[in-house]
């Protein structure tokens, strides 16, 4: 057998970490599926609970700068089927220069059980992680629930966080599903659609399925209050303090658990500028979460410690190997280094290609009215597309934390701008 | 260890024994037959890189001959006196004193060639000779009874040589016929000095007219299957050679034992299929024809395409030749050794390869297969000879030569053309010649290549008829009469036996044939997922 290159080395060593996220995914995809078939069944006993069994729950909204859609979100909160003695409302209106305040104060008048905490500079204006640790101290229920100041939750959402918590005392967290209000808008925001469902069904349900393992998204999740505060609350220089809080939870011993059943639909973004704010966000902060317990993987959670690893390789295996059999590609086109080895490469990467498409179409088969074929062909149309600009995104967050590493600067919270749907 | 080889080869050979040797002996055969070239400075004016006396002296190679040359201007009185021929080439119009010509013509044979052939009718006394000079636009050639088309911009010298004169060869156009050939007295002439066809073929038909050849009578050609590699796919090969062994024909192979192409690299005892294809041959009617070692270098990078011993980027022999060249004989004798393949003879890649290059390969090699590269500027001047040489130029090694030419795949007439090529040939007494074939092409081709050469009343020829050594530090190599023999340091590998560095198929092919069977699966298993959410839409979803 010929000699392999450092060339050729590198290039299966990609190819492998690729495939085995690939079928890891499959397996995934199948769990989502099991896990939609199961809840079909199981979740009506944990629903059917008298009002006076149900906990008193606190409400967090963080808002800045929200006057363009908190009225809605008040609104849908506040009329949500959940008995009114037991829920307490608290929208953190987090040095807003707009009119939220104004609009909140009016709300208020609507809605007897709604507070508002107003934070100033410079208490206010830290990010999210310091509006809801204020709130929190504010907040007199058992049970904590987070919502996003887009966010209208359905009806019935509280209600099902509220009672699925209560169903097994190792729950520590219980987290709802979030659909796309604005998916029809235009393209970007049909394929965010794609994307949120097939994450949910896929990563979130097929985990859960399978090892209990959730995370939390940031919105539309219930909370013990007793574990916040025993974790001293959320971590202030967490760009996405969901994922950190999930590690957390995970390492006090408690699981979180996924429902599809409560619903909230959140406005994504409709401009691709906002959007690239948005996930770089997430990128850079998931990367912080990743490099800083990856190193400390060993002394958490056996479970959590595995979910790590998974991200670990998400973020930083599967991203560099993509990368690297690109650049080999370009290498190989224009001749200035080729592989020695030769192999159906094509025809793998169109099987990949398949898997790609096959998965993220039954995570949509298991939503109503999104299994349809105009979403295949978006599918189809996604990979080349708005999977692409992840790498983008994923290069251009590594750049940005690499940056503010060398000149020391510490992060800002970049607030996704809202549109008025 | 010997092996006998191709019966059949034996067979002809014996027969052959009892047939007459070539009729046209001319000159004195007791001693050795001694041959002045006589030439007009500069002689290679017209084409610097083609060394007019360099050819000669290959093409004489055929024949048993001492050869002297001397610049038409360096004569002197009684120079000429004692040579049994005198070759004279008019490569350019000079007025010849009577007394060089009265020398020349007291020779016993006179080869005269091109210009100047006027002076030298003069001293002969020649009334009706009329000298037409340069010519042009002559479009056919007749010899022996057969004829060829000529590039009609090609110039002659023609004459009208008298009637004394037997013609030999003629040339036509739509208006005359002339003689191009013709002998008078002790004087040949020959109007044309081309060592490419048509006329290379004139000048061999003119030599045998003059000189003695012991060869036997008839039309020999070689076939070889070129530029197999270990990159050649040893089923496609197997093919060929059921070719010829349904034909019952012997045949060369000649084999480069390593192969680089798109940064792969690949050696003949890593490819064990092939391994067993060339051993099979090898017992049977094949000879190996040592093929270069990389049929590549640096300057030209790709197996089968490239240079290996000279540079053609910058139309030089390679930096630090000869030991270069050296080392890829060794090299590729080696590895051949390994395979257990045992060559009998050698051919340059491209047969480009400089005189000293010639000078190395010689102490290895008995017998060289191709056309031979007459200069150290370029590798474009190579001479093709119709019947097998000892050459000058690769010291006293023995010339299978090549000018039949190949099967281009885009070229229809490719067949056609080796048919017409050989047909002509037919006017030497004897030819050795070679035809090549790519290892790579459909056996169909080489099936018409064959018929239609057999067709022409031509034997294919074995390389190991006559006898050939190759030697090396490992390796002793030699045969003749179809037979093989070698004695090597080197052991060859078991190509049955598993290569211990051979591991069943790579982990990247089973990890390939994994996924294929695994995907498609996981696709059929999705696809009903998929059904059965559609299926049961209604009673899964919650109405709303």
């Amino acid at each position: 057998m010929q000699e392999l290159t450092r060339l050729d080395m590198l290039f299966i060593l990609s190819l492998t970490a690729i495939w085995i996220l690939l079928l890891y995914h499959v397996f995934l995809t199948y769990g989502g599926y099991r896990y939609f078939l199961k809840s079909m069944e199981a979740d009506e006993k944990i629903h059917k609970i008298s009002d006076e069994n149900l906990p008193g729950v606190s409400i967090l909204v963080p808002a800045h700068n929200e006057e363009m859609v908190i009225a809605r979100t008040v609104d849908a909160i506040c009329r949500s089927d959940y008995p009114k003695d037991k829920l307490e409302v608290i929208v953190i209106n987090d040095s807003s220069t707009d009119k939220t305040g104004e609009i909140l104060t009016g709300k208020q008048k609507e809605y007897p059980f709604l507070k508002v905490v107003t934070l100033k500079p410079p208490i206010g204006a830290k990010g999210k992680s310091n509006a809801l640790n204020n709130g929190l101290k504010e907040a007199t229920g058992d049970y904590i629930i987070v919502y996003d100041a887009d966010n209208t939750p359905e009806r019935r959402a509280i209600r099902y966080l509220a009672s699925t918590i209560i169903s097994d005392k190792r729950l520590g967290a219980v987290v709802g599903k979030f659909r796309t209000r604005n998916r029809d808008v235009n393209l970007l925001t049909r394929f965010i659609n794609l994307e949120t469902i097939s994450f949910q069904w896929l990563v979130q349900a097929g985990r859960f399925y399978w090892f209990k393992l959730t995370t939390i998204t940031g919105t539309n999740f219930i909370i013990r209050r007793d574990i916040v505060e025993k974790i001293g609350g959320w971590r202030l220089d967490a760009l996405t303090e969901d994922t950190e809080l999930t590690i957390r939870v995970y390492n006090e011993g408690y699981y979180i658990k996924w429902i599809p059943e409560a619903v909230t639909w959140e406005q994504e973004p409709e401009k691709l500028k906002v959007w690239l704010k948005q996930r770089t966000r997430w990128a850079r902060g998931n990367m912080w979460v990743i490099s800083y317990y990856i190193r400390r993987v060993f002394t958490l959670n056996r479970r959590i410690s595995w979910d790590v690893i998974y991200f670990f390789f998400t973020y930083i295996i599967f991203f560099t190997s993509v990368i690297v059999s690109d650049v080999i590609f370009i290498l190989g086109l224009t001749g200035i280094a080729r592989l020695s080895i030769t192999g159906p490469f094509f025809i793998i990467w169109i099987m990949s290609y398949i898997l790609f498409i096959l998965e993220t179409f039954i995570s949509l088969s298991l939503e109503r009215g999104e299994g349809n074929f105009k979403n295949f062909l978006l599918t189809a149309l996604m990979y080349f597309t708005y999977c692409q600009l992840w790498f983008y995104l994923v290069l251009r967050a590594v750049w940005m934390s690499l940056k503010d590493k060398i000149t020391g600067k510490g992060f800002y919270w970049y607030k996704t701008e809202r549109s008025a749907r | 260890m010997v092996k006998f080889k191709n019966s059949l080869a034996v067979l002809v050979t014996g027969l052959l024994l009892l047939a007459i040797f070539c009729p046209a002996v001319r000159a004195e055969e007791t001693s050795k037959i001694e041959v002045v070239i006589i030439y007009e400075e500069p002689y290679h004016e017209s084409n610097p890189d083609f060394n007019l006396i360099a050819a000669f002296y290959e093409n004489l190679g055929h024949f048993s001959v001492e050869i002297s040359t001397l610049a038409s201007r360096a004569w002197e009185k009684g120079k000429l006196q004692g040579y049994n021929v005198v070759i004279y080439i008019g490569n350019r119009p000079r007025e010849l004193s009577g007394e060089m010509l009265e020398e020349i013509s007291s020779a016993p044979y006179v080869l005269w060639l091109e210009d100047n052939i006027e002076d030298l009718a003069r001293v002969k006394g020649w009334q009706d000779f009329k000298f037409y000079g340069k010519c042009d636009y002559f479009v056919r050639l007749y010899a022996g009874g057969m004829s060829t088309l000529l590039d009609p911009y090609v110039p002659l010298y023609l004459a009208q040589p008298g009637a004394e004169a037997e013609i030999l060869a003629t040339v036509s156009n739509m208006k005359d016929t002339l003689p191009v050939m013709w002998q008078r007295d002790n004087i040949f002439y020959l109007g044309k000095l081309d060592f490419s066809f048509p006329f290379d073929l004139l000048l061999g038909d003119v030599l045998h007219q003059i000189l003695p050849c012991h060869e036997k009578p008839g039309y020999k050609v070689l076939l070889r299957i070129e530029d197999v590699s270990p990159f050649t796919n040893p089923e496609n090969l197997q093919k060929l050679i059921d070719v010829a062994l349904y034909h019952d024909i012997p045949y060369a192979i000649a084999v480069t034992p390593f192969a680089r192409n798109k940064g792969q690299e690949a050696s003949l005892s890593q490819a064990r299929e092939l391994v067993k294809v060339l051993r099979k041959a090898q017992e049977t009617s094949g000879f190996i024809i040592m093929h270069g070692c990389y049929h590549s270098n640096e300057y030209s990078p790709e197996t089968g395409e490239g240079f290996e011993f000279w540079n053609p980027k910058d139309e030089k022999p390679m930096e630090e030749e000869p030991e270069f060249t050296r080392q890829r004989i060794e090299k590729g004798l080696k590895e051949l050794a390994k395979a257990g393949i045992y060559p009998a003879a050698f051919e340059a890649p491209h047969y480009a390869m400089s005189s000293k290059s010639y000078a190395e390969l010689a102490r290895y090699f008995s017998t060289y297969v191709g056309q031979i590269q007459l200069s150290d500027e370029t590798y474009k001047a190579s001479l093709e000879l119709p019947y097998k040489v000892t050459s000058y130029r690769l010291p006293g090694m023995k010339v299978w030569p090549e000018t039949l030419g190949y099967v281009d795949p885009g070229d229809v007439m490719a067949v056609a053309k080796i048919r017409e090529k050989a047909r002509f040939h037919k006017i030497l007494p004897h030819v050795e010649t070679c035809v090549f074939y790519h290892g790579f092409l459909s056996p169909e081709g080489l099936e018409e290549v064959i018929d239609s050469i057999e067709k022409e009343g031509y034997v294919f020829a074995s390389l190991g008829e006559e006898r050939f050594w190759v030697k090396s530090k490992d390796i002793k190599i030699w045969g003749e009469n179809g037979l093989l023999n070698w004695e090597s340091d080197i052991a060859p590998i078991d190509p049955e036996a598993r290569d211990p560095l051979y591991k069943g198929p790579g982990f990247i092919t089973k990890g390939v044939i994994g996924l294929a069977f695994l995907v498609p699966g996981l696709v059929i298993f999705f696809g009903l997922i998929v059904w059965n959410l559609r299926r049961r839409r209604n009673r899964l979803y919650e109405e709303g």
